[in-house]
């Protein structure tokens, strides 16, 4: 039977996990709207770079946010319906409700690894970006687009740094939570 | 160039209308050019151009109808894109623009090509699988 305390702390790290990743979700949002104000020349260029060296496009990036902070949505409700169970200490209920939270787990217990080597991925790449973009010449990008594009990513390192972490944690309490 | 015949003005602005579309405004890479540590790439804009018209005279019972289309075109360069060889990344690549045009998605096709080369070179590309990827969009 799971600890009081596990489920806490995995509820716990569930809402944060969901804020984390609509952080994170924002800013590539962000970047890309500045990325389509930048000139037609340059537009595909940086498109091309996120795709080639964080692995997936800038829309790939927004589905798997978009299924990630989903679900973590799903895990909670279902952490949240074990940490129910308990209270009542109906073994029976916690059971059931312990088995539904494996079922919602099972995707990202499953894909947490691939997962956060891809966080860690396009966390180094955007830790190079703003030295990458300071190269490309005038001829692609003009220098105040240039800042511009450097200008729009303060704190997207830290917040992939953040998903990272979290889906890290995230399958370690689910396995203790699950196992217990 | 004149043709004579009738009722046929559709026929050849149909004709046109393809010459137009299949020439106007088509960018072209040229033959590149080694010189020292550096590579010049010519980029050409081909201009054609096409006008057409009709007309009817002569005297009665004694009609002379012709219509009548031409065809020219320019042929130029526009730009030329400097590679540097030992200058690694972007840094060594420079665009000169020999007048003012706006070559928009058709140059910026080209420096993907160009941006590709550079990366084949350096690197750092991260190539995720498919096993991969499918896992993440089903997470």
């Amino acid at each position: 039977m799971p600890q009081k305390e596990e489920v806490e702390h995995l509820i716990k790290t569930c809402e944060t996990g969901k804020d984390s990743v609509a952080a994170f979700s924002r800013s590539i949002d962000d970047f890309s709207a500045v990325v389509e104000e930048l000139p037609a020349v340059a537009r595909p260029l940086v498109r091309r770079d996120l795709q080639a060296n964080s692995g997936m496009s800038a829309d790939e990036w927004t589905t798997f946010l978009e299924r990630l902070g989903a679900r973590y949505g799903t895990i909670y409700d279902a952490a949240r319906g074990v940490a129910e169970a308990l209270d009542e200490a109906n073994d029976g209920k916690v059971a059931k409700a312990t088995a539904a939270l494996k079922d919602a787990a099972a995707p990202l217990v499953e894909s947490a690894d691939v997962a956060a080597e891809q966080m860690q991925t396009m966390e180094a790449y955007l830790e190079g970006l703003p030295a990458k973009i300071n190269m490309i010449p005038d001829a692609f990008l003009k220098a105040d687009a240039r800042e511009g594009l450097v200008s729009s990513m303060p704190g997207y390192t830290e917040r992939a740094r953040a998903v990272k972490e979290l889906l890290n944690e995230t399958k370690e309490v689910l396995s203790s939570v699950i196992a217990g | 160039m004149v043709i004579y015949m009738e009722d046929s003005n559709a026929t050849i602005s149909e004709v046109l209308a393809n010459l137009q579309s299949i020439f106007s405004g088509v960018e072209s890479l040229g033959k590149a050019v080694e010189f020292g540590d550096k590579v010049a790439v010519p980029i050409y804009q081909f201009n054609f151009g096409t006008g057409g018209g009709g007309g009817g005279g002569g005297r009665e019972k004694r009609t002379n109808d012709a219509v009548g289309f031409g065809l020219a075109g320019t042929i130029g360069p526009v730009a030329v894109i400097i590679l540097e060889k030992d200058v690694p990344g972007p840094g060594g690549i420079h665009i000169h623009e020999f007048k003012a045009n706006k070559l928009g998605e058709a140059l910026a096709e080209l420096m993907l090509r160009l941006w590709n080369m550079v990366e084949s070179q350096i690197g750092g590309r991260t190539k995720l699988s498919a096993e991969k990827k499918e896992k993440l969009m089903n997470i």
